[in-house]
């Protein structure tokens, strides 16, 4: 029987290549800031291209639900102070905006970049590394959907639903909360064996969120167990921020706008968390 | 007085690798490897699918971590400096991962800020990059309107784009036809002429022949056998070799054993054969061209059987040692 020469595998006389780097320089950092704007920067160029197809309807689907329930049902609504239900809504609309925009891009499109267009895998094949992949995700949830409920804000200011100044600040509450909305949506997406069971995350995540952040009732009325279990509705947070920068009812930014910050904050860095650790999971083997 | 010549000092080792290993469970995908790729030298990893071809490459920019043991790139540990080693490499992968959402120019210049390229820079390579790949002027076109061949050399412009020394190929031309494979090797000749290192993988052994310095071959996750294409073939193929197909016989069905005649035949003349698949392979590594000429005569094969006399090839290389290997692993 014949053995077969490996030897020639090995250079053992070769030096090693010099490294062009002290040898006890520390590791390279897990989040490189200048290349998660890169990878954000990519998904922006793709918006700016596209942004016609994308803004769309997102900004006539508001619109729609403003007419036929701010202005339709309102009309037979009583209850809601001085500027009536559509003052009352309007708010959480644009909050809710905004919450969709980035509920659906970092679930449906980071999948579809993740599984289909192995966009992350080109990305991570040069200095930029899985985390700054999935920071940049993020960032580019909350940017959208702050885009997108900013155009919808101009519009409900124009017809005078908001009753403070401090409304110019919706695009930022929007831009938190749709940051907190995206580290859910990664975190579904890294978790869904397949596209069409991201359906799971529509029904049981983005959908309850809407309907219970409050937007169309007055959260308080619901009666106990149901008011206190209202504040773990991750966009009820949001809703409420927006409510208290509108001047809705007469609300203002005060010290319980800071513990809805907070808690949007909280859940945005445990979200972060779990996005990058399940996409290191789904991914890093 | 004349002085001695010194011998030209080896090139340095870009990538040193000991005991390699990749173990998911059971599955020993690559099972401890040494190996070392010498700067400016075009590297092949040899194997059938799922040999650890692909898992070792992407070991080696740090996309899958290793199991155990040593692996330095560029003098770099990959655990410890990935984003510093990647900033030199460039990565061709198995899929074609081009951005579909972009026009062929859009996804150069983006994949620039990767390497945290200016503007500037940025354009000036990706022009060049599109020059030596003969696709300047499809700097505006979709993703989805290049052919299968344009789109594998845009991937193949792409990892240029920061300036690679080392240059890392996953099975650069696999379904590409037979012209747009020559138009790859020609570029991947002008990449070594440019002075960098090429690493591999492929299992068209035509291509490593043309290609690569020194080959390895996996199976099983281990290195079967490694060096340069030319040695490998004289010593383990011969210069001659001896093919007869025997699949296509009437009568015969596909596990018969090599007729007693045929096999004796070649017992007596003490060379090496390989009986896979209804196909014979007599090798005559080491002996000269008419001595192999004559003992092929004396070797009789049934006259409907396809009988070829031809160059020895590393495809004869490969046969040869996975048909030990399969003989092994019967009796194991």
């Amino acid at each position: 029987m014949t053995t077969f020469d490996t030897t020639l595998a090995t250079m053992p006389d070769a030096p090693l290549a010099s490294a062009e780097i002290d040898p006890s320089t520390p590791p390279d950092s897990r989040i490189d800031l200048r290349l998660t704007r890169a990878v954000w920067h990519r998904n922006r160029d793709v918006f700016v291209r596209l942004w016609k197809w994308l803004l769309f309807p997102n900004v006539v689907d508001t619109c729609l639900s403003m007419l036929a329930l701010g202005f339709g049902l309102g009309a037979s609504v009583s209850g809601f102070g001085g500027d009536g239900y559509a003052a009352w809504i309007a708010p959480g609309l644009v909050v809710c905006s905004a919450l969709f925009s980035a509920g659906f891009e970092c679930s449906y499109g980071t999948y579809y970049r993740m599984d289909k267009q192995r966009t992350f895998d080109a990305m991570i094949a040069t200095p930029v590394q899985l985390d700054d992949v999935v920071l940049g995700e993020l960032f580019y949830g909350a940017f959208r959907g702050a885009v997108s409920a900013s155009v919808i804000a101009a519009i409900f200011g124009a017809f005078g639903l908001f009753d403070s100044w401090w409304a110019l600040l919706l695009p930022a509450v929007c831009f938190v909360s749709a940051f907190m909305m995206s580290t859910l949506a990664v975190t579904a997406a890294s978790i869904s064996p397949m596209l069409e069971t991201l359906g799971y995350w529509v029904s049981f995540g983005i959908f309850p969120m809407y309907w219970l952040s409050g937007t169309f009732y007055r959260p308080g009325d619901f009666g106990e167990p149901l008011d206190t279990l209202q504040l773990l509705s991750p966009a009820y947070h949001g809703v409420a921020l927006a409510r208290d920068a509108a001047g809705t009812e007469g609300a203002t930014l005060d010290g319980s706008s800071l513990a809805h910050l907070a808690v949007l904050v909280g859940i945005a860095i445990v979200g972060t968390w779990s996005s990058i650790t399940m996409m290191r999971r789904r991914l890093v083997r | 007085m004349p002085s001695t010549p010194t011998p030209a000092p080896l090139a340095d080792a870009v990538i040193r690798a000991r005991g390699l290993a990749k173990h998911y469970g059971d599955r020993h995908a690559v099972d401890g490897i040494d190996f070392d790729v010498l700067r400016g030298e075009c590297f092949g990893f040899l194997g059938p699918n799922g040999a650890g071809k692909s898992t070792a490459m992407r070991m080696l920019y740090g996309f899958t971590p290793r199991t155990s043991g040593e692996l330095a790139v560029l003098g770099m540990d990959v655990a410890r400096h990935p984003r510093r080693i990647k900033a030199r490499l460039g990565v061709v992968p198995q899929e074609n991962n081009l951005d579909p959402d972009n026009t062929v120019w859009q996804n150069l210049l983006i994949y620039a800020r990767y390497f945290g390229l200016s503007r500037a820079q940025a354009r000036a390579r990706a022009g060049e990059a599109l020059e030596l790949f003969a696709l300047d002027d499809r700097r505006e076109s979709e993703i989805h309107e290049l052919s299968g061949g344009m789109k594998r050399r845009l991937v193949m412009a792409r990892a240029l784009i920061g300036d690679p020394e080392l240059v890392l190929l996953d099975e650069p031309t696999t379904g590409l036809d037979p012209q747009a494979r020559r138009v790859v090797w020609r570029t991947l000749r002008e990449l070594r002429r440019q002075g960098r290192t090429l690493v591999l993988t492929t299992h068209y052994l035509e291509e490593a022949e043309r290609l690569c310095d020194r080959v390895v071959l996996l199976d099983h996750g281990r290195i079967v056998l490694a060096g340069r294409p030319p040695e490998l073939i004289d010593r383990h193929a011969g210069e001659l070799v001896l093919e007869a197909d025997l699949s296509d016989i009437p009568g015969r069905s596909h596990g018969d054993p090599l007729p007693p005649v045929t096999a004796a035949a070649i017992a007596s003349s003490e060379l090496d054969h390989a009986w896979v698949d209804g196909t014979l392979t007599v090798y005559g590594a080491g002996m000269q061209r008419w001595k192999l000429e004559q003992l092929f005569e004396r070797i009789p094969v049934p006259e409907a059987a396809t009988r070829t006399v031809r160059r020895g090839t590393l495809e004869d290389v490969f046969l040869r040692t996975t048909g030990h290997a399969l003989v092994e692993g019967a009796q194991a």
